[in-house]
């Protein structure tokens, strides 16, 4: 009972109801709120991206507004990609289950993340260099950061035991991270490339306005990702304690555990998370 | 490159990114509802077991 209690407390933190009563500055860190500031300020940026800044005088003119939400997309990847190698060190250190789905959680949004920036990227590139794709250091990197990422989930998959999927998708998540400096530096250390590198160690080159305008989706973005990610966690965690329930319940014979439909797919869930 | 022929490209953008969160945001509902289900057989079975052990 004491399980189903906590369980019920947890379902609760997922649909954000139970934050009202957390009160203080718990309230504007519940997903609820997080995804209200993050979609305030998305819009924001939005605004100021087409009403605001000014239109770029170069040769990419009114297609260089893609790069408002471009680059905020793709720092938020590299930061779920930085979430995933902390969580993979601090599983390895603490074997520490929460980490493990912590880590999970933080590569799959890394993906999502992804996808928007090869999609927005791609056509960016066809509007300002004539091409959809370049073997270019920046996108080269990139390219092989998403393989590697969504290897990951193939290395997930293929484990049962789950101890050993967690030390596996860790030391993975270690691994795969060397792509990330090198993805992001690509621009600093080989600027022969195509990709511009917006933020440098002599200042951005951008002008007031349009900073102003990066720096609000860049914030709008980066709060996406921690709503998502900390949606995901709460759904893991309940998903976690619906395994140990039914898993007491199958474990005493004179109780009988419902059949309920999408039972076979939640496990193939659990193995995603 | 003119507005007008920069236009599709940038609605094109941004219309992805929408496409991609919208999508995410169903996927992410169709697991929860899914969740909440299995939850709800749990809580059933939980009830049910007192009267069981009274038998």
């Amino acid at each position: 009972m004491t399980t189903t209690s906590e369980v019920t407390a947890e379902d609760t933190a997922v649909t954000g109801s139970g934050a009202a009563a957390r009160g203080g500055w718990r309230r504007l860190y519940s997903p609820i709120a997080l995804f209200a500031e993050a979609g305030a300020l998305l819009v924001a940026g939005f605004l100021l991206a087409f009403w605001y800044a000014p239109t770029d005088s170069s040769t990419m003119g009114f297609s260089q507004k893609i790069f408002y939400f471009h680059a905020p997309i793709a720092e938020s990847a590299l930061v779920a990609y930085l979430i995933a190698f902390v969580a993979g060190v601090l599983y390895l250190r603490h074997q520490d289950e929460k980490y493990d789905r912590l880590g999970a959680a933080a590569v799959r949004l890394g993906l999502l993340f992804s996808v928007m920036v090869m999609g927005t990227g791609m056509i960016w590139g066809k509007a300002a260099w004539g091409v959809w794709w370049t073997w270019e250091p920046r996108l080269t990197t990139f390219l092989i950061a998403c393989v590697l990422y969504a290897a990951y989930f193939v290395l997930r998959w293929s484990t049962d035991e789950e101890s050993r999927r967690a030390t596996y998708c860790a030391v993975f998540a270690i691994i795969a991270f060397v792509d990330v400096p090198i993805t992001f530096f690509a621009t600093r250390f080989l600027p022969t490339g195509l990709h511009p590198a917006v933020i440098t160690s002599s200042g951005s080159g951008m002008a007031a306005s349009m900073l102003f305008t990066f720096l609000v989706c860049m914030a709008g973005m980066t709060l996406l990702l921690v709503a998502m990610l900390r949606l995901e966690l709460a759904h893991a965690a309940v998903l976690a304690e619906v395994e140990e329930l039914k898993e007491l319940l199958d474990s005493e014979p004179e109780s009988h555990l419902p059949t309920v439909a999408g039972s076979s797919s939640l496990e193939t869930e659990r193995g995603l998370l | 490159m003119s507005l007008h022929e920069a236009v599709p490209y940038v609605a094109g953008a941004y219309g992805l990114i929408i496409l991609v969160l919208i999508t995410a945001y169903i996927l992410m509902a169709r697991r929860t509802a899914r969740l909440a289900r299995e939850l709800r057989g749990l809580r059933d079975a939980v009830e049910r077991r007192p009267t069981r052990d009274h038998e």
